[in-house]
């Protein structure tokens, strides 16, 4: 039971990381990369309730004045100039220029699902593959 | 000019020379140390079918349940026999509830030539633990380090219009 759980949870994840591949590849390769600039820095609370710093970045695009909202960015002071990429004519895709492993965290979840998989399934099938390549035990 | 446009824009703080050296030579470490312990996942892998392949099963039982050297959990502690010696071994790894119940049987596979090369016949001591424990983490490791080492040169390559000159 807990191996078919295991199972679900893995071809989820597999699937959510080979989207989140493809959609990062398309974003980025329709993407169009600006400046903006840090207005402030606010501090909010994550999930687990700790204190985070956020920026706001100021920047335009499509002709409009946008702010996003972003972590990783305490190295700049406020007023820094930092590029940032968008879609045109989509909003929802504004986002600080991906660093270099934007490719690497959804490329670490795949192997995370697939190792999922193969234990999950290598679990429930477990007597039937010994059989098979093991056949001098039975 | 196009230069001091460049400079205006992205005004984020540019490693030197140094920092960056020192950032390749840590990329390389994490590499060599993650691409060791694939391997070593790997050969054991491959070390626990040579065994299973001259290896015969029999079945033992679930003799006890032990607390873990941790004290949160609980082992298993299995026994079997063979040519008349019975041999006892501890689960490498604890749970709590236990995952078993004392006079449960359980499959293992010995070497006749060598008995005390045994192993309990289950994926999750066979294979689940070297994956999970050594393949995994060596490969993301890898997936890391080498997106550390040539991620700037992906990007510049796959998005030349977002990556005129080296990324972060």
């Amino acid at each position: 039971m807990i191996a078919f759980l295991f199972l679900l949870v893995s071809l989820a994840l597999f699937g959510g990381a080979l989207r989140a591949l493809f959609a990062t590849h398309r974003m980025l390769r329709s993407a169009v990369r600006t400046t903006g600039r840090i207005r402030a820095f606010v501090e909010t609370r994550d999930s687990d309730g700790d204190k985070v710093m956020h920026a706001l970045i100021d920047f335009e695009a499509d002709g409009e004045h946008r702010t996003i909202e972003t972590g990783g960015m305490r190295a700049h002071p406020v007023g820094a100039i930092v590029p940032v990429v968008y879609v045109p004519g989509d909003p929802s895709q504004d986002e600080p220029l991906p660093d270099i492993h934007v490719y690497t965290w959804p490329a670490c979840f795949l192997c995370i699902a697939l190792a999922g998989i193969v234990c999950s399934l290598g679990t429930l099938f477990e007597a039937s593959l010994f059989r098979f390549f093991f056949p001098a035990l039975y | 000019m196009i230069e001091a446009t460049r400079a205006r824009q992205q005004s984020a703080p540019v490693p030197n020379g140094d920092v960056r050296w020192l950032r390749t030579g840590l990329w390389i470490a994490l590499l060599l140390l993650s691409t060791t312990l694939f391997i070593y996942g790997i050969a054991t892998v491959l070390h626990v079918h040579a065994q299973l392949a001259r290896s015969v099963r029999t079945v033992g039982r679930v003799v006890a349940i032990e607390p873990s050297s941790d004290g949160e959990t609980n082992v298993c502690v299995f026994a079997f026999e063979v040519d008349g010696t019975t041999r006892t071994f501890r689960n490498g790894w604890g749970s709590n509830p236990s995952a078993c119940r004392i006079g449960e049987p359980v499959e293992i596979a010995y070497v006749p030539e060598a008995p005390d090369t045994y192993v309990r016949l289950a994926f999750f001591e066979t294979h689940t633990r070297k994956i999970l424990f050594a393949i995994l983490p060596g490969l993301c490791g890898a997936l890391f380090a080498l997106g550390g080492l040539f991620g700037g040169w992906l990007l510049r390559k796959r998005h030349p219009h977002l990556y005129p000159d080296a990324p972060a």
